[in-house]
């Protein structure tokens, strides 16, 4: 996985780009707003997210005893199971299950883990064409984008950019036909979409969930793309990190009622699909054949430390949708597949602190994000984690460093520190005139204000009032 | 990939080892794998009629239902159903419910679809009231692509088979109410679905009908055998 990008550039860029402004604006207001709604009308949610911490602490406990499990059960449903250390041989099985089944063209349901691996390119370079069938990967797919969300992938384009996007690539469609508003966007996508899901040779879903009891993977979709990618082709290939198992279908009810609340806040969403193995010898359609790719890519290392408690996490995006930093700029300012507080959390330990090293500072540690989770994973703790972890690599800029030693010098030295404190609570009654002219500030105080002083340090007025 | 297979597992144990031998994970995933812990109704389907529940959740999902007392009416309702919303009155159906008598204005067929079905007609294995969701299952005369294809789904729902929650609508698909070990195999396909085809992918802007179906419509029958 690759992390590409300076964080302060990249958000210094999304500030000013009004298009993307209007965009998160929408997602602000819907998003939280129906997650609101959703958990007011069910009183059992709080106690429904303790039970999801529970079934998922409980699985990453023992887990390779599930994974055991669901291996086992996929078998025997007449399903093959792989597994992959890596991207690269994540991406290679998946291009040799293709291979073996002569496929040229593939339906892919939305996959973060294929995302995470960068699948598309790679099967490109080697004679397979991937088409995205969720609509939101679509269009960042004809784009030439990643997604700047997890669950809601072209959040940041706008109606307008679709239509232009859709104008380039339907090429044999009539140049002077209408593309103003969503309902025929839709239209056009759905009739384009519809021939690719009835004609390609494989097809390939995520997973939410794999049940160990069942030997089951589950998505969940909105659109029916998804059951269309994974039941219409001869293949289904089934694309999952080997944190996604969990013990049995009763834990995965807890969990997609959680799920679909916290994400986009309804009750559930349109589709949930539990798959299990190829079609069988009389049913009337299904795929022949049924394959999970189970990737690790840094998750086994994560088991038991520091950042254990984000193996967690259900992909539901909330803490995305509530991360006032994410609101603010954006997904694709992060550089990274995984955005907001659980991207900066799983980024540098999938790409590596050194590649990652803007992600942890990217937060308010508002806490926002840990107040929504459905899992609760503490993130801000993991975020200032990480920023310890980076901090002794010596990752940080050389202006911290100066900052961080000049003050550790006056700590030592309590009345240089005294006297100091006094004479920035006097001329900070003016913050922002005084700031501006130290130098290096300016940038700082371009997007932040500073509340004034009182003219006293507290140690001085603590003195006055004792007498 | 064996030793693929065997380095995530060195990887996994290498960690999981420090809380005690993989034997006792192993019996902690078969007990409760053999007794899955089951969490209690939530309020709003506990002490309820089921059926009205049903259907206040599955109309606030955009699902529109008719409700019938007995299976010889089913043909009826679908007809006017269909011509209510001004549809074409060619069906697809599942072979399930090859034994409906079905209306002379009505073209009928039974089977599989590859896409060329306006309206394709299922039976349910149950309706869940928590959420108004209702539970298709595949199998050798219930075709899943009849409950994505068409751009009307009709779906016929027993009264009895409507129950409170997700887990009692999969005792159903199970057929032993959670009860027997070794429990038989998931068909291949199970899909709840919850309202017709979304999406907000184009400026947060839900719009109905992406890839499944535009609408669907729910016939509750009271006493189907």
């Amino acid at each position: 996985m690759h992390v590409t990008t300076d964080f302060p550039a990249a958000a210094k860029k999304a500030l000013a780009d009004p298009s993307l402004q209007a965009a998160l604006a929408r997602m602000r207001n819907g998003f939280v707003t129906a997650r609101a709604t959703a958990v007011a009308r069910l009183p059992e949610f709080e106690d429904l997210r303790d039970r999801a911490q529970a079934i998922r602490d409980h699985v990453l406990q023992n887990l390779d005893a599930y994974l055991e499990r669901f291996e086992a059960n996929v078998i025997a449903a007449g399903g093959q199971v792989h597994w992959c250390r890596d991207a690269a041989e994540a991406r290679q099985t998946v291009l040799n299950i293709l291979r073996q089944t002569g496929a040229k063209t593939f339906a892919k349901g939305k996959s973060m883990v294929g995302e995470e691996i960068e699948l598309n390119t790679y099967l490109e370079a080697n004679g397979v064409r991937p088409i995205e069938t969720d609509l939101g990967e679509y269009i960042i797919q004809l784009r030439h984008e990643t997604p700047s969300h997890i669950i809601a992938p072209a959040t940041h384009v706008s109606k307008e950019q679709v239509a232009e996007v859709f104008r380039a690539a339907h090429g044999h469609l009539n140049a002077a036909r209408p593309l103003e508003t969503p309902d025929s966007l839709l239209a056009e996508a759905r009739e384009i979409l519809r021939k690719e899901f009835l004609s390609a040779d494989a097809g390939m879903t995520g997973a939410n969930f794999l049940i160990a009891e069942t030997g089951t993977s589950v998505i969940v979709t909105n659109e029916g793309n998804g059951d269309l990618s994974q039941t219409v082709p001869k293949t289904h290939i089934v694309l999952a990190g080997i944190e996604k198992v969990v013990p049995t279908l009763d834990d995965v009810s807890v969990l997609l009622r959680v799920l679909a609340r916290s994400a986009t806040g309804q009750e559930i969403s349109t589709y949930t699909t539990f798959s299990t193995g190829p079609k069988r010898a009389t049913d009337m359609d299904g795929p022949a054949h049924y394959h999970v790719v189970l990737l690790d890519n840094g998750r086994s290392a994560l088991l038991g430390g520091q950042f254990h408690d984000m193996l967690r996490c259900i992909r539901c995006g909330a803490c995305l949708n509530h991360c006032p930093v994410y609101g603010a700029v954006g997904g694709h300012a992060y550089g990274s597949v995984y955005p907001g507080p659980m991207g900066s959390v799983l980024s540098p330990a999938f790409a590596g602190i050194e590649a990652a090293k803007h992600l942890p500072h990217a937060s308010t540690l508002c806490g926002a994000c840990e107040a929504v989770c459905p899992v609760r994973i503490p993130l801000p703790k993991m975020l200032r984690a990480w920023r310890d972890i980076s901090f002794e690599r010596g990752l940080v800029t050389q202006r911290s460093k100066l900052g961080l030693a000049l003050w550790s010098f006056a700590a030592r030295n309590p009345a240089l520190y005294r006297l100091g404190a006094s004479v920035a609570a006097k001329i900070l009654q003016k913050p922002r005139a005084i700031l501006r002219l130290v130098p290096g500030l300016s940038g700082w105080l371009a997007t932040r204000d500073f509340p004034a002083a009182q003219g006293k340090t507290f140690m001085a007025q603590w003195k006055a009032k004792r007498g | 990939m064996a030793d693929a297979r065997a380095d995530i597992f060195a990887r996994l144990r290498s960690s999981l080892d420090a809380g005690g031998p993989v034997d006792t994970r192993r019996a902690a995933a078969a007990s409760r794998i053999a007794a899955p812990p089951r969490i209690g109704l939530l309020g709003r389907v506990s002490n309820v009629d089921l059926v009205a529940a049903f259907k206040d959740r599955a109309g606030e999902l955009g699902v529109s239902i008719s409700h019938v007392a007995s299976p010889n009416e089913i043909g009826d309702a679908v007809a006017n159903y269909l011509r209510s919303r001004n549809l074409p009155q060619v069906v697809r159906t599942s072979p399930e419910l090859a034994d409906v008598a079905w209306p002379s204005s009505l073209t009928v067929s039974s089977g599989g679809t590859d896409g060329d079905d306006p309206v394709g007609v299922a039976l349910a294995r149950a309706g869940v009231a928590e959420t108004g969701t209702v539970v298709m299952a595949s199998g050798a005369a219930s075709p899943t692509k009849l409950n994505y294809l068409p751009e009307s789904h009709i779906v016929v729902l027993s009264a009895a088979n409507i129950v409170a929650s997700y887990e009692q609508g999969m005792d159903i698909v199970r057929g032993d109410k959670g009860a027997l070990l070794p429990r038989p195999i998931l068909p291949r396909s199970v899909n709840w679905i919850s309202g017709p085809s979304r999406t907000a992918d184009i400026e947060q802007t839900i719009l109905v009908g992406v890839h499944g179906p535009k609408r669907i419509h729910v016939v509750i029958v009271d006493h189907l055998p």
